[in-house]
């Protein structure tokens, strides 16, 4: 997992730093981004840092042997999950609706291309622990809790920097 | 391995260490943390103060993560390679911003210009707004002349990084 999440910092460490010289570079993009909702920027954080606790919940369960816990608490994650990625639709329905797409210019290629990114690694977050808690719940293979939540906190860590990046700073 | 609440020890199969022997309230309170953090992270900026909205925005995103990463990813406890691992990976990350930033952070070098990016400039909106306060570069320059009559922020010939007006205000 840590070789994998390696691998990530790399890929989502170089969308970030190009952003960052850009937005410094181009007045225009910090104009772009006083479009960007921040309460439905808010919203998510507040939901992946939770989901966050009970990722790490679910791993002290499993530590525990108590598989059924476990599989509780990962099910409580991906309703976070869930709820992120309907947070994001409706945000992302208002932004094109008001014509703000992906082609718009570069600002908005960046956003949709990063917080896109981002969604599909909750997507896949949510389905590997959907996998695990069918286990947990048969209290075999607990300790690939720990695994699935270590992937889970890195994709709140990645949010965590887009959220200041794309939602606070304007 | 770590130690269970209930006093027994609790060994998944890969025996590494998770730093479990907190109680579940202590995660809690973490999180109570983060919340609080997270406030003044959105608090901060609503002020307009610059420096206080990179320390509010930036300065806690980072202490958010590192929390995040040291007690519920338990790197606090991790093996000292991961560490190594994490950090090596951050430094190529430093890497790619020095080997890019000396083109993508300026407007003109020696032997060429940026028009696109010069488009953006303060010194360039008061050369063809006032006239002859624009002392020209180069050829190119000279090129980047035309780029006022691009209606602003619309993706130009010359590559512009662009800004386009929005269709209708929102949020």
């Amino acid at each position: 997992m840590w070789w994998l999440l390696g691998s990530e910092i790399t890929i989502f460490g170089g969308l970030l730093i190009s952003y960052i010289m850009m937005r410094i570079m181009y007045a225009p993009w910090a104009e772009a981004a006083a479009h960007t909702n921040t309460l439905a920027g808010s919203i998510n954080t507040f939901v992946l840092l939770t989901s966050s606790l009970f990722a790490v919940l679910a791993h002290h369960a499993a530590e525990h042997k108590n598989g059924k816990l476990a599989a509780f608490y990962l099910w409580l994650t991906i309703g976070g999950a869930l709820t992120f990625l309907v947070v994001k639709s409706v945000e992302w329905t208002n932004e094109i609706r008001h014509g703000y797409t992906i082609t718009s210019n570069t600002f908005w290629s960046f956003y949709y291309t990063a917080a896109g990114l981002h969604g599909m690694h909750v997507i896949a977050g949510a389905t590997a622990m959907a996998i695990v808690s069918f286990d947990c719940l048969r209290g075999k293979n607990l300790q690939r809790v720990e695994i699935v939540g270590i992937y889970w906190h890195f994709v709140d860590i990645i949010w965590i920097f887009l959220f200041p990046l794309l939602y606070i700073a304007k | 391995m770590s130690q269970a609440a209930d006093g027994h020890h609790v060994n998944t199969k890969h025996g590494q260490s998770h730093g479990m022997d907190h109680p579940a309230s202590y995660y809690v309170k973490l999180w109570a943390l983060l919340l609080v953090l997270l406030v003044i992270s959105i608090a901060g900026p609503m002020l307009g103060h610059k420096v206080l909205t990179l320390i509010t925005a930036f300065g806690i995103a980072v202490v958010k993560a590192l929390i995040v990463a040291a007690f519920f990813m338990h790197l606090n406890v991790e093996k000292r390679f991961v560490w190594y691992l994490l950090v090596t990976m951050l430094l190529a990350v430093l890497m790619f911003f020095f080997g890019t930033a000396a083109d993508v952070m300026k407007y003109e070098g020696a032997h060429w210009t940026k028009p696109s990016a010069y488009l953006y400039t303060e010194e360039f909106k008061k050369a063809f707004s006032g006239g002859d306060e624009h002392e020209g570069h180069d050829s190119e320059d000279e090129d980047s002349k035309a780029l006022p009559n691009v209606p602003y922020g619309e993706e130009s010939a010359h590559g512009a990084t662009g800004h386009s007006a929005p269709k209708a205000e929102h949020h």
